[in-house]
């Protein structure tokens, strides 16, 4: 529900909603939900640019999947820990959180659409360190694992951060392509509801 | 210690004297404490102590007790063995009377003093009062018992104002002789009393319930000289039909709060049906066909045509109150209209209602002297005719009760034949003028002059403007009704409906619940005045919508004096069937009745009384009180101990008599052994009904259990535990009560361990960890595990069983809601394993739990291996949960897709049930937003809403 209210940009919504959840499975001692509302929570503090109520509610959602062996959600916070840590420029948590989940990607599994965000996630990292053969390599690998597995908002997310790289790095073809990731991705969030996602796009968009 | 009576010495401490054998030993009527012989006063709470057996010899109740009443008081079985009764206590004694003392001589006072009580006990014999004691310089008197009589507060005040007057009297006689003033005081109260053992000289043992004669007692020694002091309770039973006053709330020895007193100022001649038209009548309902033939016999008259109508009608049935409407309807009409009512306290009062009837005519007022009187009725009797001249020194008499130098020399038979002549020729002169209707109201009650005047004067009524009408209860029998020009009516109780017109006039028109008229009109019956009363009650207790349905005083007093005039032998049968219940059948109570022998005669009696109805004849003859009222009043009338034994026979009887199919009577017979105090049966049978109860989902176990747990011994711990046991599943599925059930079991697990019996504490434990699982106590699921892990421990060393395995799987689903999935598939293996040497391979967490910690393929593979079978089995329920745990796995694992599969084909079999759905909607929300399918993602969200008020996150 958390996640319901964040994609439509209720922000004040989705914090409220999450808060009492929190104190209700608290109380319950019941972890496994907690864990996963602080994570909830930490996404609406990342796009709201609260860096330190995010970064706290990632360790907290991190503590409790860590101590519980929970591979599964590790997997889920770790790429919004480094992304965080990159848009904050720390980039050596970024990369420790970069490392982490991917260790935990144990080969012989079926890890389905789960490894996506750690791809953009590490791509963001490399573009930020200017890395751009890196970065593209995980976008496109991100790219295809959303569609695989029909991850629309998911995709349209990777598509504008990969158009955020391509700005950065402002190669022959990379304004024509940013621009065609970036329509791609305008399309998406409005088809998806995805207020502040589309807000964002079109701002770059415009820049461009 | 010198005994009282024959005035020889005793060792000290002695209770009965060596020599006589008088009880030396006395007890304060107020306080109970103690007494040593002789004393006058309590030497704890100042009370003046009942005379001593000497002196009580020489001042006893038989010597001043009517013959006709001693004797039906002892005819009464039920004075040897005592009763309970509502009295109205009395009691009142001379001021200062040692003042008195110093004045007279001995000889004198004694004589003024025999004179004083025995004016005194007169007055409250008028009134069907019975001495009970004498004090020292007064008397305690009894209104109510040991011979139930109607309006027993109304009776005891009467006395107390008849003996002021008297007193007043004597008073103005001494002064003039002997220079003294006798000045009386009197305190009354009413209340519930045991009436103990009455002796052979009338004195009664009683013991106080509550402090109804403590208050009364006190309320006389705080009166002044004259006055007339009566406690709340009496003062609600008089109020409209005595004139009095609030005096405050006063401290009272004894009493921990201050006490409301009232003084009573003088008579008021009210009816019943005036003081409740003082506080406003409820509309009249269902009484239409009963005004039409009073209309009908009144056209009649009008034309000549002379009538009598009878309105018959138990009480309460609203008989007054329909004659008081048919006067409305006489509003317009060129009508005489008087009213004269007989009293239950007035049946030895000659031309009570003709004397009544008179003073309405001739507008006679209560302060009205003599001369005043006089001329009233000179006026209008000459005005009606000049030639009721001659009428007036008899008329006059009656209504003065002065002797008339005139008619001194008639013998009382001439005299009482021209008396009804005079009366006769008023109403034929009065009927002249105008059409002239006479009420004479309460038949039943009618003095025997009275009667016989009313069937002299039915005789010659046929050809006149005359319209009599009666109201009389049942079984009175009308010495006229072979008369042509007599009929009668019969008022019917309402109907449910016609009830709630009267039930929602009576709210203010305040929306009344169907279940409250419903519980009303059974309890009533029909009946409106009880109706009233209870809703009455109801609102005086600021209760309108809940609370027990009593019937009040004013009600039960009625239907105590009907059973106090039956025979002694028909009224313990009553008792008796009171017991078994509101029906009972003739079997059984031959088997607990005191005379069997005499059984039908009994039955006989009370059909034809209307106490009781026959209500089957086969197999057996079973009856029903008449109305539930009838059985309360007889039931409560019988003393505690002897109620215990008979509930405590018929409770043996019913063994005997249906051991074949005992199971039906399981809940009579906790009923009987519960009231009987046998707390062993009780709690047996208690336990069997609720064990009944229970197996019927039916939420009136838990009244059952928690009736046996009050009889359980304190010493059985164990019996304890298990109703304890039984009552914690009813209330959480039959009550929904899930904390009652925690506290419980909690209860109840305590006891088990104490006594450490496995067996119960496992499945005690078992219920515990549900009501922490699901969110009750502070709803935290480690309790839950505790409690698990508790099981486990007890059970380890016992063969596999798939309840053993149910306690491991309960263990890891609750580690995966911890947050700790590597336990879960510790536990959750452990399970899965027993299923499996059990060859039944139940499901369990294990795949959501290995998935969790990242074995992925072995994880899904286990969830998807019984995800098909399991849909094609249909098992709802089960269903639920494995959608859930798989559609939750494969979101987290962001495979949008397989969740909408999965999650979609769970629903169309869930169907709409809410809970189950709500668990499978959750991941499905997120997969939809996963896939940017917000239309379906809102509708999951508004479902999941929708549900989350219900639970602890709402």
């Amino acid at each position: 529900m958390g996640a319901y209210h964040l994609r439509q940009g209720r922000h004040d919504l989705a914090r409220g909603y999450l808060e009492s959840v929190i104190v209700a499975h608290e109380q319950r001692m019941n972890f496994a939900a907690v864990g996963g509302a602080w994570f909830q929570l930490a996404d609406v503090e990342f796009r709201a640019g609260n860096r330190i109520a995010a970064e706290s509610a990632l360790e907290k959602a991190l503590g409790i999947a860590r101590d519980g062996s929970n591979v599964l959600f590790q997997c889920w916070i770790l790429p919004l820990k480094a992304r965080c840590a990159v848009r904050f420029g720390d980039h050596p948590t970024a990369e420790r959180a970069v490392d982490e989940g991917f260790a935990l990607l144990t080969s012989g599994e079926d890890w389905r659409g789960l490894p996506a965000p750690l791809h953009v996630a590490r791509a963001m990292l490399a573009a930020s360190q200017r890395r751009w053969r890196d970065a593209e390599a995980d976008f496109d690998v991100a790219l295809a694992i959303d569609r695989r597995y029909g991850c629309v908002h998911a995709e349209a997310v990777t598509l504008m951060e990969y158009a955020r790289m391509q700005v950065a790095r402002a190669g022959p073809d990379d304004g024509a392509r940013a621009r065609e990731h970036l329509d791609r991705a305008v399309k998406i969030f409005k088809g998806t509801d995805a207020v502040g996602d589309f807000d964002e796009a079109n701002a770059l968009l415009g820049r461009l | 210690m010198k005994c009282s009576r024959c005035h020889r010495d005793n060792p000290v401490e002695s209770n009965f004297c060596l020599h006589c054998g008088a009880r030396l030993v006395v007890t304060c009527v107020a306080c109970g404490v103690e007494l040593p012989a002789g004393s006058r006063f309590c030497n704890k709470c100042g009370t003046a102590v009942p005379e001593a057996a000497g002196d009580a010899h020489r001042r006893s109740a038989d010597n001043y007790t009517p013959k006709h009443l001693a004797d039906r008081i002892l005819a009464s079985k039920s004075a040897l063995e005592g009763e309970r009764k509502q009295v109205t206590v009395l009691f009142c004694d001379v001021v200062e009377s040692t003042r008195l003392a110093e004045r007279l001589d001995p000889e004198a006072m004694h004589e003024l003093m025999d004179r004083i009580l025995r004016l005194m006990a007169e007055s409250v014999h008028r009134y069907e009062g019975t001495v009970n004691q004498f004090l020292g310089d007064g008397v305690m008197a009894l209104f109510g018992a040991p011979l139930g009589v109607e309006e027993h507060a109304q009776r005891a005040v009467q006395a107390a104002l008849a003996i002021r007057e008297t007193m007043a009297g004597l008073s103005e006689e001494q002064r003039s002789r002997h220079g003294v003033e006798i000045r009386v005081r009197f305190g009354l109260n009413t209340g519930l009393v045991v009436v103990g053992r009455i002796g052979d000289d009338l004195r009664m043992d009683y013991t106080a319930v509550g402090d109804t004669t403590n208050l009364a007692a006190r309320l006389q020694s705080r009166a002044e000289p004259g006055a007339i002091l009566i406690g709340e309770a009496t003062h609600r039973l008089v109020e409209g039909h005595v004139r009095s006053e609030f005096l405050g709330r006063m401290e009272m020895k004894g009493f921990q709060e201050p006490v409301g007193v009232h003084r009573i100022i003088g008579r008021r001649r009210r009816t019943r049906l005036e003081i409740r038209e003082e506080r406003g009548l409820s509309p009249l309902v269902g009484r239409d066909r009963e005004l039409a033939l009073l209309s009908e016999a009144f056209a009649r008259v009008r034309e000549g045509r002379g009538q009598v109508v009878g309105v018959v009608a138990d009480p309460g049935t609203g008989k007054s109150r329909l004659v008081h409407e048919f006067r409305r309807t006489l509003a317009s009409e060129r009508a005489t209209y008087l009213v004269g009512a007989c009293l239950p306290y007035a049946q030895s009062t000659p031309y009570t209602p003709i004397v009544d009837i008179l003073r309405s005519n001739f507008q006679i007022d209560d302060g009205d002297n003599t001369l005043q009187i006089d001329e009233k009725l000179r006026r209008g009797a000459l005005a009606l005719d000049p030639s009721l001249q001659s009428t007036l020194p008899f008329l006059r008499e009656l209504l003065t009760l002065q002797p008339e130098e005139s008619i001194k020399a008639l013998g009382a038979a001439a005299k009482r034949q021209k008396t009804f002549e005079a009366i006769r020729a008023l109403t034929v002169a009065g009927s002249r003028r105008a059409p002239l209707i006479l009420v004479v109201e309460d038949l039943h009650w009618i003095d025997q002059t009275s009667e016989d005047y009313l069937a002299y004067v039915i005789d010659s009524l046929a050809a006149l403007r005359v319209l009599l009408v009666t109201t009389q209860r049942p079984g009175y029998r009308v010495r006229w009704s072979d008369k042509t020009y007599y009929r009668q009516i019969a008022v019917d109780v309402l109907t449910e409906a016609e009830t709630t017109i009267l039930i929602q006039s009576l709210l203010d028109g305040r929306a009344v619940s169907e279940a409250l008229v419903r519980r009303l009109h059974e309890r009533a019956e029909g009946n409106p005045f009880f109706v009233e009363e209870i809703v009455r009650s109801l609102r005086e207790r600021g209760d309108a919508l809940k609370g027990t349905l009593e019937f009040p005083e004013t009600a039960q007093g009625i239907v105590r004096a009907r059973l106090d005039r039956l025979d002694e032998r028909v009224k313990r049968t009553a008792q008796v069937a009171a017991v078994i219940g509101r029906e009972f059948g003739e079997r059984l109570l031959a088997e607990v009745a005191d005379t069997p022998a005499c059984l039908s005669d009994d039955l006989h009696t009370l059909t034809r009384g209307e106490f009781v109805r026959e209500t089957r004849f086969f197999p057996e003859p079973e009856y029903l009180f008449k109305h539930a009222i009838i059985q309360d009043v007889a039931y409560e009338s019988i003393l505690v101990r002897r109620r215990q034994q008979l509930h405590r026979d018929i409770g043996r009887a019913i063994e005997r008599l249906y051991a074949d199919r005992l199971v039906e009577y399981h809940a009579v017979l906790a009923h009987h052994f519960a009231h009987g105090n046998d707390p062993r049966k009780a709690v047996e049978y208690l336990v069997k009904a609720g064990d009944k109860a229970a197996a019927a989902a039916a939420p009136e176990a838990m009244t059952l259990y928690r009736r046996a747990l009050d009889f359980v011994d304190a010493d059985d711990a164990k019996g304890r535990a298990d109703i304890l046991a039984k009552m914690m599943p009813v209330a959480y599925f039959q009550l929904q009560d899930g904390e009652q059930s925690l506290r419980l079991a909690e209860e109840a697990l305590a006891i088990y361990e104490r006594l450490g019996d496995r067996q119960n504490i496992v499945a005690v434990h078992l219920h515990v960890q549900t009501m922490y699982a699901v969110g009750y106590g502070d709803g935290a699921e480690s309790r839950a595990i505790d409690h698990l892990l508790a099981i486990e421990r007890l059970t380890d060393d016992e063969p596999d069983s798939v309840q053993k395995g149910q306690v491991y799987q309960r263990i890891a689903h609750l580690y995966l809601h911890r947050g700790v999935p590597a336990k879960s598939v510790e536990w959750a293996g452990r399970a899965v394993a027993l299923y499996e040497r059990l060859g039944s391979p139940l499901g369990t967490c294990l795949g959501t739990a290995l998935t969790y910690t990242g074995r992925v393929r072995a994880g899904l593979a286990y969830n998807m291996r019984n995800w098909e079978p399991l849909l094609a089995s249909g098992n709802v329920p089960i269903i639920s949960i494995l959608a859930h745990e798989l559609t939750h796995t494969l979101a987290l694992l962001r495979d949008g897709p397989s969740v909408v599969r999965i999650g979609e084909q769970a629903l169309s079999v869930l169907g709409g049930g809410a809970w189950l759905s709500a668990m499978v909607r959750r991941p499905l929300l997120h997969a939809y937003l996963l896939s940017g399918d917000m239309a379906r993602a809102a509708a999951a969200a508004d479902a999941i809403a929708a549900i989350e008020p219900q639970t602890y996150l709402g």
